[in-house]
């Protein structure tokens, strides 16, 4: 579930992304609203998941819809080749084992609305137009410029803009999945969490 | 009162004129505020594309998409489509049909209605790993094995219904006549196999190719060869105003030379693509289009 596969050019990325979104939010759209918005093993709700992907991807667009000469002036050039998407993530996941601090892009803290399904449909929008709106800058970018060009990663330092985005699509595959093995964890684990509880059934 | 086998028949093929003739309408209907880019972004759509490779095809047009309404699943509405398509020329972007999509699962059903209509949906998955090609949106579950692929879970299932004339059907896949319209051609009322290769050969005067000639164009723009493709389109646009001129004035005998000499150019195009195809199975793809399309037989829908 949740493939990527290793996309390198600009187009590819963009379809990646899509497919993996089409595949994320029918995945998401199958759980029920009080389980969208429950906390997984002390960790984050799938809503909580949705809403950090959206605020980690909303940055991105906004900086690839930017002059390009104040990417340069402000971060300067990328030199050489780019990596490719498993060098990305492999640096990303050894990033990630030596532990980080706060997280800037985390969802802040909010009690779940009375209508929970409008607040849901509205995540699931937000969500959805930051990656159409990645898609479709995508399309602004040739190849050369994708490798010429960097951004700063809070873990990783400067990528290139193709870095970036090969980032940005393992980043919501990885969360996304993270959704689902809780979920599995969780549904395997039930019986014995409901006997717990005693609640057991006569027919349990 | 009992009804007669001829009586039934007729009934039923009155229901589906009247079934179809109101899904164009509430086509139009959608369609009709949605008069340039601007107000098209302003409800919603953008123009569908990968990446820098942009969707205009010859029997399609230019699909413009709200990815929003596609991902959000809502059953169809006739007035807000998923889709809306326009022929591009000039400036201007004419409109000539819309499409509605469901997201199924990748066993699920195909649906088989629009609003009560019967008609004929299609599919499209992401196909992940297709040797050869990488990822690909291919046309279904099917399609994606058979190239060697892993489809992604969901498909989108998807109906057109064109709001000008299609001598293929008003839900149909296709409509061949779209390449006249947009070189100012007269079409033909029956097109058949030479017919829609001269569209084909027509579409890219004006910017319309086959899906994989896209992508081999994007690829010759990345490898620096995408000059030897202009001039042959060059070439294909020099014909237009001829084959015009040639209709116009009726002489059916230089229209007929030129319709020839615009399917040499074309079969000259054509081997182009497939000389700067990055790899056989991309070349092998744009074979397999290409014989879709200007097929008798391919997406005839009533």
């Amino acid at each position: 579930m949740f493939d990527t596969g290793e996309p390198a050019r600009g187009a590819e990325i963009a379809r990646a992304l899509l497919a993996l979104h089409v595949e994320s939010t029918a995945y998401l759209d199958g759980l029920p609203t009080a389980e969208f918005f429950e906390t997984q093993v002390t960790k984050w709700s799938p809503a909580e998941h949705a809403r950090h992907l959206h605020k980690s991807v909303r940055p991105l667009v906004k900086a690839l819809a930017l002059p390009r000469i104040l990417l340069r002036l402000r971060f300067g050039a990328h030199r050489g080749a780019s990596r490719k998407f498993s060098e990305v993530r492999d640096a990303y996941r050894a990033r990630l084992a030596l532990g980080y601090g706060a997280n800037p892009y985390a969802p802040s803290p909010r009690d779940v609305p009375a209508d929970a399904d409008a607040w849901r449909r509205d995540i699931m929008r937000r969500w959805t137009a930051s990656v159409d709106e990645l898609g479709s800058a995508i399309g602004r970018w040739n190849e050369r410029a994708l490798d010429r060009y960097r951004l700063p990663h809070p873990l990783l330092g400067a990528l290139s803009v193709r870095e970036m985005l090969l980032f940005t699509l393992y980043h919501n595959a990885h969360h996304v999945r993270l959704v689902a093995a809780r979920r599995s964890a969780r549904v395997l684990d039930e019986p014995r969490r409901r006997q717990a509880q005693g609640w057991t059934s006569s027919k349990e | 009162m009992t009804m007669t086998s001829p009586t039934l028949l007729l009934a039923i093929a009155l229901n589906l004129v009247q079934g179809t003739d109101s899904l164009v309408a509430r086509a139009k209907d959608a369609i009709r505020p949605l008069v340039d880019s601007a107000r098209l972004v302003q409800a919603g759509y953008r123009p569908l594309a990968f990446g820098p490779v942009r969707d205009l095809t010859p029997f399609q047009g230019q699909h413009w998409l709200t990815f929003q309404r596609i991902v959000a699943n809502e059953p169809v509405d006739l007035l807000h489509p998923t889709f809306v398509m326009y022929l591009p020329v000039r400036d201007s972007l004419i409109p000539v049909g819309v499409a509605y999509s469901r997201r199924i699962g990748g066993t699920a059903p195909v649906p088989t209605d629009l609003a009560g209509t019967p008609t004929e949906w299609h599919t499209h998955v992401f196909c992940r790993n297709v040797p050869g090609e990488g990822m690909v949106l291919a046309d279904g579950v099917e399609d994606c094995k058979d190239r060697g692929g892993t489809p992604t879970p969901q498909q989108i299932a998807m109906v057109h219904t064109w709001i000008i004339a299609n001598p293929d059907g008003p839900n149909a896949h296709d409509n061949p006549t779209l390449p006249f319209i947009a070189t100012g051609l007269k079409s033909p009322a029956h097109p058949t196999r030479d017919d829609r290769l001269f569209a084909v050969a027509l579409g890219e005067s004006y910017g319309a190719k086959l899906p994989e000639a896209h992508r081999i164009d994007h690829e010759a723009q990345l490898a620096g060869t995408s000059q030897l493709l202009a001039e042959h389109r060059a070439a294909l646009r020099a014909l237009v105003p001829q084959l015009r001129d040639a209709e116009k004035s009726g002489d059916k005998a230089r229209f007929e030379s030129l319709r020839k000499k615009t399917i040499t150019s074309w079969n000259a195009l054509l081997s182009t693509y497939h000389a700067l195809a990055p790899t056989p199975e991309i070349a092998n793809r744009l074979d397999i289009e290409l014989a879709g399309l200007i097929s008798d037989a391919e997406h005839r829908y009533p």
